[in-house]
């Protein structure tokens, strides 16, 4: 054997391997020996940057106005056009604004009152009148839809903010506090993982009582433990990049480094996994409720609607199918968000 | 060989430990009084010294390090406690349970496996970009429909639109069929994404371009070399995916009423009968722990890389990033 | 040549007819290939040369039909023995793939299946065309191993890829490409991710197997050396078409193209002289390389004069006195590195007793192949990493086991340069964040005063002061590492440690780049510590070289004499290694003869 492989990984060469493996990104083209000298599909994707660093020799007028345009426009164009190619993204955006008014406004979009039924009408079906139909008490669906937005999107909230304050303080401790905290707590993050999510809320749930703000409770603390993982492994990923140690190589502190260098550049794959959370997050609060262990019958929550018309799916199809349609859509919606969040920050790695 | 063994073991029982103190933190040590619960909550006809002698019977009395203790020890003695709500013991619950529910769990894991993962190779493999597109647009649907909306959606279209298969109960195979379906969703739907974003970066290795040059077919470039590195990758994700069938039981049996593990789960958490929840986690995680043993011994196996003695086996396989569940679908989709 | 013989009765080996290749991305089509044309005759070894983005890999890529999803080929023919393939249907194509066509890849590491046994990849050739059965494929593939040079063929055959270096890799991938005996061996820049010696090798054996089997090479280069020395015809690619082809001497000695010229000006190994030879006085302007304008160059005026230069140079009479206390020294430096108990435990010695001095003004290069420690040495230097034993002195200070604010003044006076300036930069960041950051941190100035300074040390490495606001993500690869010098500047240090500073970069940024550094030396009398694992270059720039084999210095001195006259016999084969001086030689009396000639 030659001593190419005793070497171990990451240690004494590390430094001339990581040389070359230093960005595996195949958006680098640059890196000789290791990446396309062409352009490869994904490099050809940042026309920009691959041109400028061609020598260019015969360069004209025109090349150089049209770099000024684009040095305007790519930061604009960020906002601006991408929507225009991406129009899953936007949609799903527009749902998440009407969810939002929704949940903090709902008589905006349904003014009537959720609990409030007129028996002649019960169990019709999608009308002008009524857009989702009635239920057996004569209750407009639509607007227990609606009202029933805040209970479950907040609730929603509420979970994803307990699990990304709660995990992003365990990856960040984890991924800064040396190895022995970081073994301890990595560990105890995998027995967290070792209990099926759902099952995990459902204990808290019967450990604490039922109702949304349990609930909440509940499914919060089972997505600290993805979370505290992802935010550990940026924490880890910045903190060993060059430019952090590039950083201390001119005197920077490491407190310094942690809030200049670190925590902005970790944060965004965070957040996108908080987005994905919180799709995550509205199935699993309506789940609960479905099995009735949210807010008591008379409120809407979305779950719980979905169970109510199951008595009545042979003759009221409406009743279980929209309120699940309108779950799925919103939970659709924030995973594109997330996809479409971590594309952006996934363009930086 | 019998080293690694030994300290995968040990490992694995480390980690039931831990899953043992983490469900007792959870469920005893939570604020909320487990004995009103027990007793049926605010029911006033209940004097203090009632609550009390169910406090003594079930050891609360003590404090919360002297309880663990002694729950610990019962345990590993193979003593889960007793029911709450029915006084039998848990062990005898959860063993009267979990036939039924291996069942549907079997079949749905099967059909996950088959459809989630055929339409990730088909997707990848195809040349038609549209229909490829088509299939990649799947499996973040299929995460994002709730499962028991999908089992009831199911029973409108197949038990009472067309009636080709029962709605309730749990007699015969075609029983099976609705059940397995729906809990086959957000399990096909998971395997799919791992699949197809492990799939996506086995095609861009340029080994790919390797087996292409030198002439091999689609079939034998796609399997033989696409897959067999894929996979492995996926393969650690085997633990989450019957930990999600577990959760998706609680559900699923729920939906079709049907008796097992999930259905028991739901019944106690509505009773509150801490006991029995605690039996059911620590189950769960005694599942996922053994799932977890058997890949990493299979996984030095297929992968040559692997050496037999390496410590990475201690961690928990699971994704760190988000777009390892994300990236299922292209960019630009 | 045998080619040349039969050409006119039967059609050439592979004839490249107008290609054009273009790639759809979001931003609307590049073109990466634009009208090449070329043709390789049977036991004919063509090279085609160019930088990153000149479009050589992806006219490869054509040949053997493996380009990417997104690209498309647009117009021209490719044909194999007269035969058209981009209008042949897919299963003649997969017919040729292997047995008429043999590929090897850029990047040995990565190229193989990691799980498959690596005679059982040769043997698949064979299985996919139907040539052996399975029991005669596994002896022929045996049998082809050894022929690619790998020594104990039966062994290795056995073996996974990972068990093997990197050079065995690239021999395996030799016998996948050569076992049907193909006509034709396109090999995509076969040698780049390779030390220089195993490169060495491999080009050797790959020439050996095709001229005994009169198999036509169709070898994609970014090194201009390794194209002279191999290639019987050299096309030169720029920007997706072809500025020049023509036999090495003709190339190589009388460029027509002012692409080649400057491509040739800029290719170290080519240069015969050293950039110390070509430097300007101080005060003088720096020399802009008129032939190759940096990218930099279209967003203002080009390298800045002495007249934005408020550093005054400290460095001209510092130089002279050779008594000067050295600004960085390293004496009998040691590290060892615990191995991972899957590596067999224990511990290895990757810098073994190693010493040497970095004078005032003075660069000392640090040469050596992978594993030679080199990369080590530069860590421990700026104490990024602390030495098992030995010290590490600082303007005769030793700081070797400073701490907090004597730690943090040491490495004020050394800063560091990273290899890959993608990565050394905070993506996110402005550059004129990167740049001031170091000022910040030690507190000096105000913002008002940081933002000026800025600007002067953009003006400094010959950036415009309009890339202030610009992010990294915006910049070339060659306009970051300068925002890396300048951010490695802004505390004025006495020594820099540049840590193959150029070994991401295109030949002709890094012509520049180097030129840069040694501009900057005359100027601001700063030292480096130069870590390269290319000669040609360490001749350029260097004044002392070290040079390292595992952790160990085999031979240092001043590079005249190294470079010239090794006494070690690693440093000899080193130099012979480098590719280039075949044809050097040869182009030297080319053009002499041309000179003489009117």
């Amino acid at each position: 054997m030659t001593w190419t492989q005793t070497r171990p990984p990451g240690a004494p060469v590390a430094a001339d391997a990581t040389a070359a493996a230093a960005d595996p990104s195949p958006a680098d083209p640059r890196v000789p020996g290791l990446a396309a000298s062409d352009p490869t599909a994904s490099g050809a994707a940042v026309p920009g940057q691959s041109a400028s660093d061609r020598t260019e020799s015969t360069q004209t007028a025109a090349t150089r106005a049209r770099r000024a345009l684009r040095a305007l426009v790519v930061p604009l164009g960020a906002a601006s056009l991408a929507p225009l190619r991406r129009p899953g993204l936007v949609l799903a955006v527009l749902w998440l604004v009407v969810l939002a008014v929704a949940a903090f406004a709902p008589a905006v979009l349904a003014p009537g009152d959720p609990l409030d039924g007129v028996p002649a009408e019960k169990l019709t079906g999608p009308s002008g009148a009524h857009w989702f139909g009635t239920d057996q008490l004569g209750r407009d669906l639509f607007t227990r839809v609606v009202h029933g937005t805040g209970l479950t999107l907040r609730g929603a909230v509420v979970a994803v903010a307990l699990a990304l304050v709660l995990g992003s303080l365990l990856g960040l401790v984890a991924g800064t506090a040396g190895r022995v905290v970081d073994d301890v707590l990595m560990r105890g993050v995998d027995v967290l993982l070792a209990i099926p999510s759902l099952l995990l809320s459902l204990s808290v749930v019967a450990a604490l009582g039922f109702g949304t703000v349990n609930v909440a409770i509940a499914v919060g603390l089972a997505s600290v433990a993805s979370i505290a993982r992802v935010m550990r492994s940026e924490v880890l990923r910045v903190r060993g990049s060059a430019y952090v140690e590039a950083a201390y190589s001119y005197g920077a502190r490491p407190a310094g480094v942690l809030l200049r260098h670190v925590l902005p550049n970790a944060s965004g794959p965070v957040v996108a996994l908080a987005a994905l959370e919180l799709g995550g997050a509205v199935l699993a609060i309506s789940a609960l409720s479905f099995l009735g262990f949210g807010e008591p019958p008379p409120a809407p929550e979305w779950g719980a609607l979905v169970a109510g018309g199951r008595d009545y799916l042979r003759t009221a199809w409406w009743l279980t199918t929209l309120p699940g349609l309108t779950i799925a859509l919103s939970v659709l919606s924030a995973n594109t968000l997330s996809r479409a969040l971590d594309a952006r920050f996934g363009a930086h790695r | 060989m019998t080293r690694y063994l030994a300290v995968r073991v040990a490992q694995a029982l480390g980690v039931l430990w831990a899953a043992y103190t983490v469900s007792f933190l959870v469920l005893f040590a939570l604020p909320g009084d487990p004995v009103s619960a027990l007793v049926g909550g605010d029911s006033s006809d209940v004097t203090p010294e009632q609550l009390d002698a169910v406090r003594a019977e079930y050891g609360f009395d003590r404090p919360l390090p002297a309880q663990y203790v002694h729950r610990l020890g019962q345990v590993l003695t193979g003593d889960l406690g007793r029911s709450v709500a029915t006084g039998r013991p848990v062990t005898e619950l959860l063993g009267e349970a979990v036939g039924p529910t291996v069942q549907i769990a079997a079949a749905g894991l099967l059909v996950a496996l088959v459809v989630g993962g055929g339409l990730a190779v088909g997707a990848h493999a195809t040349r038609h970009r549209v229909l490829a597109g088509l299939l990649l647009a799947l499996p973040p649907l299929g995460v994002a429909v709730p499962s028991f909306w999908f089992g009831l959606a199911l029973v409108q279209l197949f038990s009472f639109t067309f009636p080709l298969f029962p709605a309730v109960g749990q007699k015969g195979p075609a029983s099976l069929v609705l059940p397995a379906l729906t809990l086959a969703l957000p399990t096909g739907a998971v395997v799919a994404q791992v699949l197809s974003a492990s799939l996506r970066r086995t095609l861009r290795e340029p080994f790919v371009d390797t087996a292409w040059a030198k002439g091999a077919g689609p079939t034998r470039v796609h399997l033989g070399h696409v897959l067999r590195n894929a996979a492995l990758p996926a393969l650690t994700m085997t633990g989450l995916v019957v930990g999600g069938l577990l959760s998706g039981a609680v559900v699923t049996e729920t939906v079709f009423s049907r008796a097992g593990l999930g259905r028991l789960t739901a019944t106690s958490v509505g009773a509150q009968d801490l006991p029995v929840v605690q039996g059911i986690v620590l189950l769960a995680a005694v599942v996922f722990v053994a799932v977890n043993l058997v890949v990493d011994l299979v996984h030095p196996v297929l992968d040559p890389r692997l050496p037999t003695t390496a410590r990475r086996a201690a961690r928990v396989p699971a994704p760190d990033r988000p777009a390892e569940l994300l990236s299922a679908a292209p960019a630009g989709a | 040549m045998s080619g040349q013989a039969s050409a006119p009765v039967s059609p050439p080996l592979l004839r490249v007819v107008d290609l054009a290749v273009e790639y759809r991305t979001r931003r609307g089509p590049v073109h990466a290939v634009r009208g090449v044309s070329l043709t390789v005759e049977a036991g004919q070894t063509v090279a085609l040369v160019g930088e990153s983005g000149s479009g050589k890999s992806t006219t490869a890529h054509a040949v053997v039909g493996l380009l990417a999803p997104a690209a498309h080929v647009t117009a021209g023919r490719v044909e194999l023995d007269g035969r058209d393939l981009l209008t042949a249907p897919r299963r003649e194509l997969r017919a040729l793939r292997g047995l008429r066509v043999g590929f090897v890849p850029q990047d040995p590491t990565v190229s193989l299946n990691p799980v498959v046994r690596v005679g059982e990849q040769v043997a698949e050739v064979l299985r996919v065309h139907g040539l052996a059965d399975r029991r005669t494929a596994r002896v022929e593939a045996v049998e082809a191993l050894r022929r690619a040079g790998l020594p104990d063929p039966e062994v290795r055959a056995q073996q996974y890829p990972h068990e093997l270096s990197g050079g065995m890799r690239q021999r395996v991938l030799i016998a996948i490409a050569m076992v049907a005996g193909p006509g034709l061996l396109v090999a995509d820049e076969p040698t780049s991710a390779l030390d220089v010696t195993v490169q060495r090798q491999i080009l050797d054996h790959l020439e050996h197997v095709t001229t005994e089997t009169g198999t036509g090479v169709l070898l994609v280069t970014h090194d201009l050396g390794v194209a002279a020395d191999r290639a019987q015809q050299i096309v030169v690619m720029s920007q997706g078409v072809v500025v020049e082809a023509g036999t090495p001497d003709e190339v190589l000695g009388r460029p027509r193209h002012p692409y080649t010229q400057a491509l040739l000006a800029a290719a170290p190994s080519l240069r015969t002289s050293r950039a110390h030879a070509l430097r300007p006085a101080p005060g003088e302007a720096a020399p802009a390389d008129a032939r190759l304008a940096d990218a930099s160059s279209a967003d203002g005026p080009p390298v800045g004069s002495s007249r934005t230069d408020a550093r005054p140079a400290r460095a001209a009479s510092d130089t002279a006195t050779s008594a000067s206390v050295p600004v960085l020294e390293v004496r009998d430096l040691v590290k060892d590195f615990a191995l991972s108990r899957a590596a067999g435990g224990g511990t290895l010695r990757a810098v073994d007793g190693l010493g040497f001095r970095v004078l005032p003004g003075q660069t000392v290069a640090l040469v050596g192949e992978s594993g030679s420690g080199k990369s080590t040495t530069a860590r421990l230097a700026v104490r990024l990493a602390d030495p098992t034993s030995g010290q590490v002195l600082v303007d005769g200070a030793d700081v070797t086991r400073a701490r907090g604010r004597a730690l943090r003044e040491a490495r004020r006076r050394v800063q560091v340069v990273y290899q890959n300036p993608y990565a050394s930069l905070n993506p996110g960041w402005s550059v004129e964040q990167l740049v001031t950051d170091p000022l910040r941190v030690a507190r000096e100035g105000t913002r008002r005063t940081r933002r000026d300074r800025a600007a002067e040390l953009l003006d400094l490495v010959a950036l415009p002061a309009s890339a202030l606001g610009r992010r990294a993500a915006e910049l070339s690869g060659g306009q970051r590492q300068r925002v890396a010098i300048a951010r490695a500047l802004a505390l004025e240090p006495a020594a820099m440690v540049l840590d193959e500073p150029v070994s991401a970069l295109d030949v002709s940024v890094q012509a520049q780049v180097l030129d840069l550094l040694t501009d900057l030396q005359t100027r601001l009398g700063v030292s480096y510590l130069f870590i390269s694992h290319d000669l040609a270059v360490v001749r350029q720039v260097a004044h002392d070289v070290v040079v390292m084999r595992r952790g160990v210095a085999v031979e240092q001195g001043p590079v005249e004499r190294v470079l010239t006259a090794p006494e070690h016999p690693y440093t000899a084969e080193l130099l012979g290694a480098v590719p280039g001086r075949r044809a050097l030689a040869a182009a030297a009396a080319a053009s002499a003869s041309v000179g003489s000639a009117p």
